[in-house]
């Protein structure tokens, strides 16, 4: 009985990770695509400890991946931090309102990936450059509409908790120091949100 | 197949299942006038047979009042609460999620319908469809009170896996509507590719039989394969005998719904002990306790 369970979930198995590559899940379609290049850089350990003492919402490895430059299309304005989440719920509203934009994304595809970029923090954190926008790879057509690029180079990535979407007050941390946060919205072809992560580039 | 990836709405899904459902009872009445007809030209009509298609159709009601309209809402809000709280994923609606959700349905109905011939409290209510002493489409909607409820802890995997409770709940019903067609005399052996992978009326009436070499046999859906793969396959040979092992002979549908449980309550009734009345609760039909020895009495 045993071992015709296990066939079963081994069946089981097979056949959702089949349907997921058809689909071009997020599962599948990160662990193909180059976007977070796993191609990693080697960086210096320089803890004399041999074991990590990374937070354990932080993914760090020795061979730090790099993120490869990148272009997103869509809007771009300067939010006062202090009233973030009414400016970042206009600039929303204002991306998806824009429906040659939204026509023009390759729904077809299957999986977007939608960005949203924090950079240029004021001195006193009271104030950033905030940029969401679909990468061009995404789109059908060139777009006139604002191009924005995104940082390259080596980054660590800030696990935000499944049906959750805010990020952690110490990847804010690290993002003032860093100069940046990058989230990556990945969406199916209804529009629906499927996963989010967070990155933050090394400067 | 560039349709497959094609997303579906929940509202469209659920018309859609709502419609076939529908449809499929239907055309079920349908095909049952034929048969009548058919087993008339055999000179196998009786009073009976028609009685017990109507004792058929009242279980079903019976069934549609208590399952879907006492435990409908739950069942689903159970399968939304797993799916937007413990699942890995939240998987789009578009045909190929759906086409894996129905095998995966089918997995999880073969185990189902095997816990149910397999566990006491199981039988009492599956035992309800397998009563009947004929086997036409009628039987196909012979349905006992807890019918509805035990296949929502086998699909749950599937909320967690991240389908759609509108697809979970489709695909049930698809792997049931299928089964509809199974129930039958009239249609022999299938070409043996399609007996070799589906489940025919040749396999469901092997199932339905309670000749010894039948017994607990083609547990199957829609794909017979998994018989084969965990051992519970059996080929139709002889001719088959249906009904239960202790014969239900009444044609009234409120007896026949609840004579399982009832029989059931008896037995644990009857049995002294928390464990031994627990035994008859879980344990295989006829399963019975052992019988107490006096010490040193071999």
């Amino acid at each position: 009985m045993a071992r015709h369970l296990l066939l079963t979930a081994l069946i089981a198995g097979s056949l959702y990770t089949a349907m997921l590559f058809l689909i071009g899940h997020p599962f599948v379609a990160n662990a193909a695509t180059h976007e977070w290049d796993e191609t990693q850089k080697p960086t210096a350990n320089l803890s004399t400890n041999s074991k990590s003492t990374s937070p354990k919402n932080q993914v760090n490895d020795e061979k730090k991946p790099v993120l490869n430059a990148k272009t997103i299309v869509g809007i771009a304005s300067y939010i006062d931090l202090n009233n973030a989440e009414e400016d970042i719920n206009q600039l929303w509203d204002k991306l998806l309102s824009n429906q040659v934009l939204q026509n023009n994304v390759d729904w077809r595809k299957g999986t977007i990936s939608l960005f949203t970029y924090y950079h240029q923090f004021s001195q006193d954190l009271s104030q950033a450059s905030v940029a969401i926008g679909y990468d061009t790879d995404d789109l059908l057509l060139n777009s006139d509409l604002p191009h924005i690029d995104l940082p390259s180079g080596t980054f660590t990535r800030y696990l935000v908790p499944h049906g959750n979407n805010t990020v952690s007050d110490k990847a804010w941390a690290i993002a003032f120091k860093q100069g940046n946060l990058i989230e990556r919205r990945i969406l199916n072809r209804d529009g629906e949100q499927v996963s989010l992560d967070v990155i933050i580039v090394d400067q | 197949m560039e349709f497959l990836h094609q997303i579906i709405s929940e509202e469209y899904l659920y018309y859609f299942e709502t419609f076939i459902q529908d449809w499929g009872m239907t055309i079920a009445i349908g095909i049952l006038v034929l048969e009548l007809i058919v087993i008339a030209f055999r000179k196998q009509f009786t009073l009976k047979l028609l009685g017990d298609a109507f004792a058929n159709f009242g279980t079903f009601a019976l069934f549609f009042a208590t399952g879907y309209l006492l435990v409908g809402a739950a069942y689903v809000a159970g399968f939304y609460w797993i799916y937007l709280n413990f699942s890995i994923t939240q998987l789009p609606i578009n045909g190929w999620v759906i086409l894996t959700c129905i095998i995966l349905a089918d997995i999880a109905y073969y185990w189902e319908h095997r816990f149910m011939h397999r566990c006491g409290i199981g039988w009492a209510t599956h035992t309800v469809h397998h009563s009947s002493p004929f086997f036409n489409i009628s039987v196909a909607y012979r349905f006992g009170p807890l019918d509805g409820v035990m296949p929502f802890f086998f699909h749950l995997p599937l909320a967690i896996l991240g389908f759609n409770p509108i697809v979970i709940i489709f695909a049930e019903g698809f792997v049931q509507l299928y089964q509809t067609l199974l129930h039958t005399e009239v249609v022999k052996k299938l070409p043996r590719p399609i007996e070799w992978v589906f489940n025919t009326p040749s396999h469901h009436r092997v199932h339905h039989g309670s000749n010894p070499e039948y017994i607990d046999k083609n547990y199957a859906g829609i794909f017979i394969i998994w018989d084969k793969l965990f051992g519970t396959f059996a080929e139709e040979k002889a001719k088959v005998t249906y009904g239960i092992t202790i014969p239900v002979k009444t044609i009234n549908p409120f007896k026949v719904f609840f004579i399982g449980l009832v029989r059931l309550a008896k037995q644990m009734a009857k049995t002294k002990g928390l464990k031994n009345k627990l035994g008859y609760f879980f344990m295989p039909p006829g399963w019975s306790p052992k019988p107490a020895t006096v010490k040193g009495e071999k």
